[in-house]
C-alpha cells in the first residue's frame, strides 16, 4: 500500500526524493519505495525519515483503517 | 566526545543491506545445488571416491558452518520455538521423519550406482546389485541418520536454548 503520508510530508517540507535521502543517509530508491508500499522500512530507518521531516510516527507510518 | 563517534552513520541504507543478504542467500543455495549435481554426475562416472572430495567439503562445511552458527546464535531453538507454535507436528519428529528420508534416498542412490557401474548391461545383475546393495544401505544408513538427526536435533537445541536464554535482559 502506498505511504501518501509520507510523501505529502515529504512535498510540504519542499524536498525531493533525492534530498530526503540525503539528509537519512540512504539511496534515492530506497525513499521511493517506501513511499510506493515496496520496501518495508525497519522503525530506525522509520525514526529517522521523521527526524528529517519533523513529524511523528504517527504522523508518517500509522495507519487508520 | 566519544558519542561523536557511535552517532556517525547512525542509519545505513538497509534495503541495499537487505537485498544484498537475499543475494548471498541465493549464491548459497546455487553452489550447493552445482556441488551436488557434481557428486550426483561423479558418482555415476568414476568408480573411486576421492573425485568428490571437494565437493563434499563444500557441502558438508557450508552445512557444518550454518549448523554451529545459528545454534551459538541461538536462532537454532527460536526457529524450533516458532515451528512447535504453529505445526501440529513437532520438529523434533520432523527431524526423525527427515532422516528417514535421507535413509531412505540415500540407499536408493547406493542402489541405483551399483547397478548402472557393475551391472555390465545385464538386467538381471543390475537387479541383483540394486537390491544387495539397497537393502544392505538401508539396513546400515536408516537407522544410523534417524538417530544421528534426532541425537544432533536434541543436543543443538539445547545448547541454542542455553546461548539463546543469555540474552534475556529484561529479567
Amino acid at each position: 500500500m502506498k505511504n501518501i503520508k509520507l510523501k505529502m510530508a515529504r512535498v510540504q517540507k519542499d524536498l525531493s526524493q533525492e534530498e530526503l535521502a540525503q539528509i537519512v543517509g540512504v539511496s534515492r530508491q530506497t525513499i521511493g519505495l517506501i513511499e510506493l508500499g515496496k520496501y518495508n522500512p525497519s522503525l530506525s530507518l522509520c525514526v529517522a525519515i521523521c527526524k528529517a521531516l519533523s513529524r511523528t510516527l504517527n504522523d508518517l507510518f500509522w495507519d487508520e483503517d | 566526545m566519544d558519542m561523536k563517534w557511535f552517532k556517525r552513520n547512525a542509519v545505513e541504507d538497509e534495503r541495499i543491506v537487505n537485498m544484498k543478504n537475499k543475494l548471498y542467500k541465493e549464491v548459497y543455495t546455487l553452489i550447493m545445488v552445482i556441488c551436488s549435481i557434481s557428486v550426483i554426475i561423479k558418482s555415476f562416472m568414476l568408480t573411486t571416491t576421492e573425485s568428490v572430495l571437494l565437493e563434499m567439503l563444500i557441502i558438508i562445511g557450508g552445512s557444518l558452518y550454518f549448523g554451529i552458527r545459528s545454534v551459538t546464535l541461538g536462532i537454532y531453538s527460536d526457529e524450533v520455538e516458532i515451528h512447535d507454535q504453529k505445526s501440529k507436528v513437532s520438529f523434533s519428529k520432523r527431524t526423525a521423519i527427515s532422516g528417514l528420508v535421507i535413509g531412505v534416498v540415500l540407499a536408493l542412490f547406493f542402489g541405483i550406482r551399483s547397478a548402472v557401474l557393475y551391472g555390465n548391461g545385464n538386467s538381471l545383475t543390475e537387479w541383483k546389485y540394486f537390491f544387495i546393495v539397497f537393502l544392505v544401505s538401508l539396513i546400515i544408513y536408516l537407522p544410523l541418520f534417524v538417530v544421528m538427526n534426532s541425537a544432533i536435533h536434541y543436543g543443538a537445541n539445547k545448547v541454542s536454548r542455553r546461548m539463546s536464554q543469555n540474552d534475556e535482559f529484561d529479567s
